[in-house]
């Protein structure tokens, strides 16, 4: 059995001179991923058991140090025991 | 999920996020699903939606498979967001699956137990339908002044639209009005009286123009993240732009401003009207403007406080309205008394920032957009303050731009769609038009189809939203209908409504209120009715947002349990309460409904929920085209009224563009929308060259022409500072405000039912200066007692909280039914638009 899993992807808004720092510091947090760097905006996955679990990793790198901003872009949801028990 | 699907499902997610990096709509809509292409795997079924929670309006694209929601996205082809969420949008989905979402008609058995969830049975739909309608047509018969309904923003503009039709063609009351009466209504008559049409010129592309961004008691960080985010990106493409923020808190909006600009006192008055006086007495207005494009006028001022409920039929009160006409030069002389000086006096800004805050407005080549919203709004003079607004960029040509304007944000989904465009208030029928104009009834006399004078009935405004509140507990409404939204958390001075003073009258427990809702709320507890909803999805619907987009979001999955689709319930209700009623010799019902409701077959003629809203959109968009309507047409170039002005397209162009911002018009067989209305250009690059070319004239300043306004010239009324309704006293020291924080959305119905978001903002706190704090003994975490003239709460203080109050002010959100701040608000409105002002009402604080 695979285990479930709650995929979302975000862009990651930060102060132009933090974004190095800031994506060197992402991976360092569970289920988190960067993808890729355009200009001041980081390409995240967040990987979770549940929605509320990627949201509080999504809201964790709200509170990093040079970040303005996230935007959720994608999230998929349909592994979420929390919410379908037995699945879609 | 196994490997394959997962492996899909990652690349596809950073796909997106990696076009919505990119930041170009082309690269973004490369990516994006053409209508109904599931992008996630074959068995999921596309639809095309819009975010449920804030004002901004995102597009979302819904994926579902097997009746049920599997992952969501930002729609990178609607232009109001291109792709982004907020991270509210990891719930969107969540909030149609908590455990106690309402399921099945609930009827209460037990007055006695009236405000709290006991006493309830559950119940049949057909008995809940009976028994709403019968007491609904009892009171109706008996004396229609006693029966009100209150609506939302948050419902589908369908849903409004069908409830408007009903409540003023079908009963003929104007006893209907919508919550946005608490958060839009200063804002709508603000545009309604400078402008003669309701909403902003602009729209949100005007962020990535700007050069300058000034927001006035706006929280846009918190309240319209989306919004914030773009405005961020434009700061950092370009280190020039700066941001102003003129605030009477610190909030996160102003921690990332380039400049904080902090008043008290109204003084927001004092400083539009400082910036006015020194634009024209040092020449630096913009002349040619003010010639091509501006009328003057002055009101009626000293008009004192609405805090009593004879307030509106007092001597001033009935005249608030009034304006006459004076020249500029009268103007002018307004003005003079705003120096710098006595600004500064009035509103505790240094003068040295004042004199920052002119040089915007004074310097032609700067693109200024003001965004403000309930800070302006929920303001004793909230409609003189978004005149000021409006004054002063229309003064200096600061206005119709790309990145140049005023513009007014607003806080619902659908406050604009539902609540200002349908007409869902007192006072108003849809599209801008208003029940006291007689072209107005007669014009939608033609479109409803009715004999020409049937709406004569209800020329008179009915009870607004206060007043409807005033006269429940005062025991004169006896059938109360509300319809998605919280009162009973969200009205001010709780103490009254809900029936808690020692002195009140109880009308609340003897009248019938029925509560339409999707899970259960303060509200519901005083419900002798509460009507299951279908809720965002689960249903199709339209919602009109902020920067006048309409769009439309299609049915995804079905509702649980026997919870029903709103428009449903209405058809149901209103079959039986116009049973056997007549408008001319045509059956009542027929006439107003019978296009999509077969009332004895008890379903709707279409064969699915589109077609319905399709059918039904046809007619509503009438009011904006009525070359669809003979009659109507007729009464339209008679009587000037211009009514393409709002002009609306075809349903399906929604749903194919992923919304559009009204006026949309037709070119060449294509439908296009206007991004920047009354300013000339192509009518492809988003500008307003129809309805130019139709109604208004070219060449005059800065290419733009006012065609709505009267004689096509927008009126700046002068509008003097006038104090708050309640000022600091040693019986009640601080000024408190309430507003709303980004994990909450309002009463907290939907967000507080998502543990993690909870957790994120698991209670109201209050925030507090550490000095006074200090002076008052209490540390973070201790309870206190609030007090006003008004009530009492008991709250938790907070000095290190969201918002970082100067001594003297104190902040609490209102999302949190177990600490209800507004049992201490004030019971007081803007004496022109009847919206209450919940920012400072003055208290004592004591250790609980
Ligand atoms: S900004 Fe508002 S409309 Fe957009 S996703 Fe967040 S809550 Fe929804």
């Amino acid at each position: 059995m695979d285990e479930p899993v709650v995929i979302s992807s975000l862009v990651v808004e930060t102060v132009p001179a933090y974004t190095d720092a800031v994506a060197a510091e992402l991976p360092g947090i569970e289920g988190v991923e960067v993808h890729g760097i355009d200009g001041h905006k980081i390409v995240v996955t967040i990987e979770a058991k549940t929605v509320d679990e990627s949201h509080s990793i999504a809201n964790g790198l709200q509170q990093l140090t040079g970040v303005l901003n996230v935007n959720l872009i994608y999230l998929n949801f349909e592994d979420d025991r929390t919410i379908y028990p037995d699945g879609v | 999920m196994d490997i394959t699907r997962r492996n899909f499902v990652k690349t596809t997610a950073i796909a997106m996020a990696t076009a919505a990096a990119a930041g170009s709509v082309a690269s973004m809509a490369g990516c994006a699903p053409k209508k109904n292409e599931p992008i996630n795997g074959n068995s999921t079924t596309t639809t095309l939606a819009v975010c449920r929670f804030c004002g901004c309006g995102c597009g979302v694209i819904v994926e579902s498979r097997n009746g049920k929601v599997v992952s969501v996205y930002g729609d990178p082809e609607n232009d109001s967001n291109r792709g982004l969420n907020c991270v509210k949008g990891y719930y969107l989905s969540k909030i149609l699956y908590a455990d106690d979402r309402l399921t099945k008609p609930l009827i209460r058995e037990d007055n006695s137990k009236k405000g709290t969830s006991d006493g309830f049975r559950e119940a049949t739909w057909n008995e809940a339908l009976n028994l709403v309608a019968e007491k609904l047509r009892e009171t109706w018969k008996k004396d229609k002044s006693r029966l009100a309904f209150w609506g939302s923003g948050q419902q589908p503009i369908l849903e409004g639209y069908a409830t408007a039709k009903f409540w003023k063609a079908g009963l003929r009351s104007n006893n209907i009005d919508p919550n946005a009466r608490l958060c839009m209504a200063s804002a709508v008559v603000g545009f309604m009286n400078v402008f003669q049409t309701d909403e902003p010129a602009g729209c949100y592309a005007d962020i990535d123009h700007a050069d300058v961004f000034i927001t006035w008691g706006a929280n846009m960080a918190e309240a319209h993240p989306m919004l914030y985010s773009r405005f961020m990106a434009r700061k950092i493409a370009d280190p020039n732009v700066k941001h102003f923020d003129v605030t009477t808190l610190g909030t996160r909006t102003a921690a990332t401003a380039d400049k904080v600009i902090k008043f008290g006192n109204n003084g927001d008055l004092a400083i539009t009207n400082c910036i006015a006086h020194y634009l024209i007495e040092n020449n630096t207005y913009n002349h040619q403007f003010v010639t091509d494009h501006l009328q003057f006028k002055q009101g009626t001022e000293n008009i004192g406080n609405s805090n009593y409920d004879g307030y509106d039929k007092s001597e001033v009160g009935s005249k608030v309205d009034d304006v006459e006409p004076i020249t500029f030069e009268q103007y002018a002389e307004r003005l003079a008394p705003y120096t710098w000086e006595y600004t500064s006096h009035i509103s505790g800004v240094p003068e040295q920032d004042l004199k920052e805050l002119y040089e915007l407005f004074a310097n032609p080549d700067l693109k200024i957009t003001s965004f403000w919203t309930m800070g302006v709004n929920q303001h004793n003079r909230g409609t003189w303050m978004n005149h000021n607004l409006h004054n002063i960029h229309l003064l200096s040509g600061h206005y119709c731009k790309p990145g140049d304007g005023g513009f007014s944000l607003t806080g619902q989904p659908s406050a604009c769609g539902t609540a200002r465009e349908v007409g869902t208030f007192s006072h108003r029928l849809p599209a801008d038009l208003v029940v006291k104009n007689e072209a107005h009834r007669r014009f939608s006399e033609a479109v409803w189809n009715l004999p020409e004078g049937y709406l004569d009935e209800i020329k008179d405004p009915g009870f607004h939203t206060t007043k409807i509140f005033r006269e429940l507990s005062n025991g004169n409404i006896d059938f109360l209908w509300s319809a998605h939204n919280n009162w009973a958390q969200s009205m001010s001075n709780l103490t009254r409504f809900l029936g808690r003073g020692a002195e009140d009258k109880r009308g609340i427990f003897d009248a019938f209120i029925v509560v339409s809702e999707v899970y259960p709320t303060i509200s519901t507890k005083y419900a002798n009715v509460v009507l299951p909803a279908a809720m965002w999805v689960e249903r199709e619907g339209a919602f009109g947002n902020g920067e006048r987009r309409t769009a439309v979001f299609e049915k995804a999955v079905d509702p649980p349990g026997d919870a029903r689709w709103d428009m449903w319930m209405l058809m149901e209700i209103a079959k039986r309460v116009l049973i056997d009623e007549k408008i001319g010799d045509k059956d009542a019902f027929d006439l107003l409904f019978g296009q999509w409701y077969d009332k004895d077959a008890a379903e709707f003629k279409q064969d699915s929920q589109r077609e319905v809203c399709k059918s039904m959109w046809e007619e509503y968009r009438t009011f904006s085209n009525p070359s669809l309507n003979e009659r109507a047409n007729a009464i339209n170039i008679d009587k000037k009224l211009k009514m393409e002005g709002k002009q609306l397209a075809p349903y399906e162009e929604y749903i194919y563009n992923h919304g559009m911002t009204w006026p949309v018009r037709e070119v060449n067989g294509k439908w296009l929308p206007t991004k920047w209305r009354f300013a000339y250009g192509p009518q492809e690059d988003g500008y307003d060259q129809q309805g130019i070319e139709m109604y208004g004239e070219q060449g005059l300043a800065g290419n733009v022409s006012f065609y709505k306004s009267t004689d096509r010239k927008p009126s700046v009324v002068f509008r003097p500072w006038e104090p708050p309704a309640e000022v600091p006293d040693s019986e009640y020291p601080f000024v408190f405000c309430t507003g709303r924080l980004l994990e909450h959305w309002h009463t907290g119905t939907m967000t507080r039912r998502v543990p993690a978001l909870d957790k994120a903002l698991p209670e109201a706190l209050l925030d507090m200066n550490p000095n006074d704090a200090e002076k008052l003994g209490v540390k973070d975490g201790d309870k206190v007692k609030l007090t006003s003239r008004w009530g009492e709460v008991e709250i938790k203080v907070s000095t290190a909280g969201r918002t970082q109050p100067s001594e003297g002010y104190l902040f609490a959100p209102f999302f949190a039914e177990e600490t209800l701040v507004n049992l201490v608000q004030q019971e007081n409105y803007c004496p022109l638009s009847k919206e209450p002002d919940y920012k400072k009402t003055c208290v004592r604080v004591e250790k609980a």
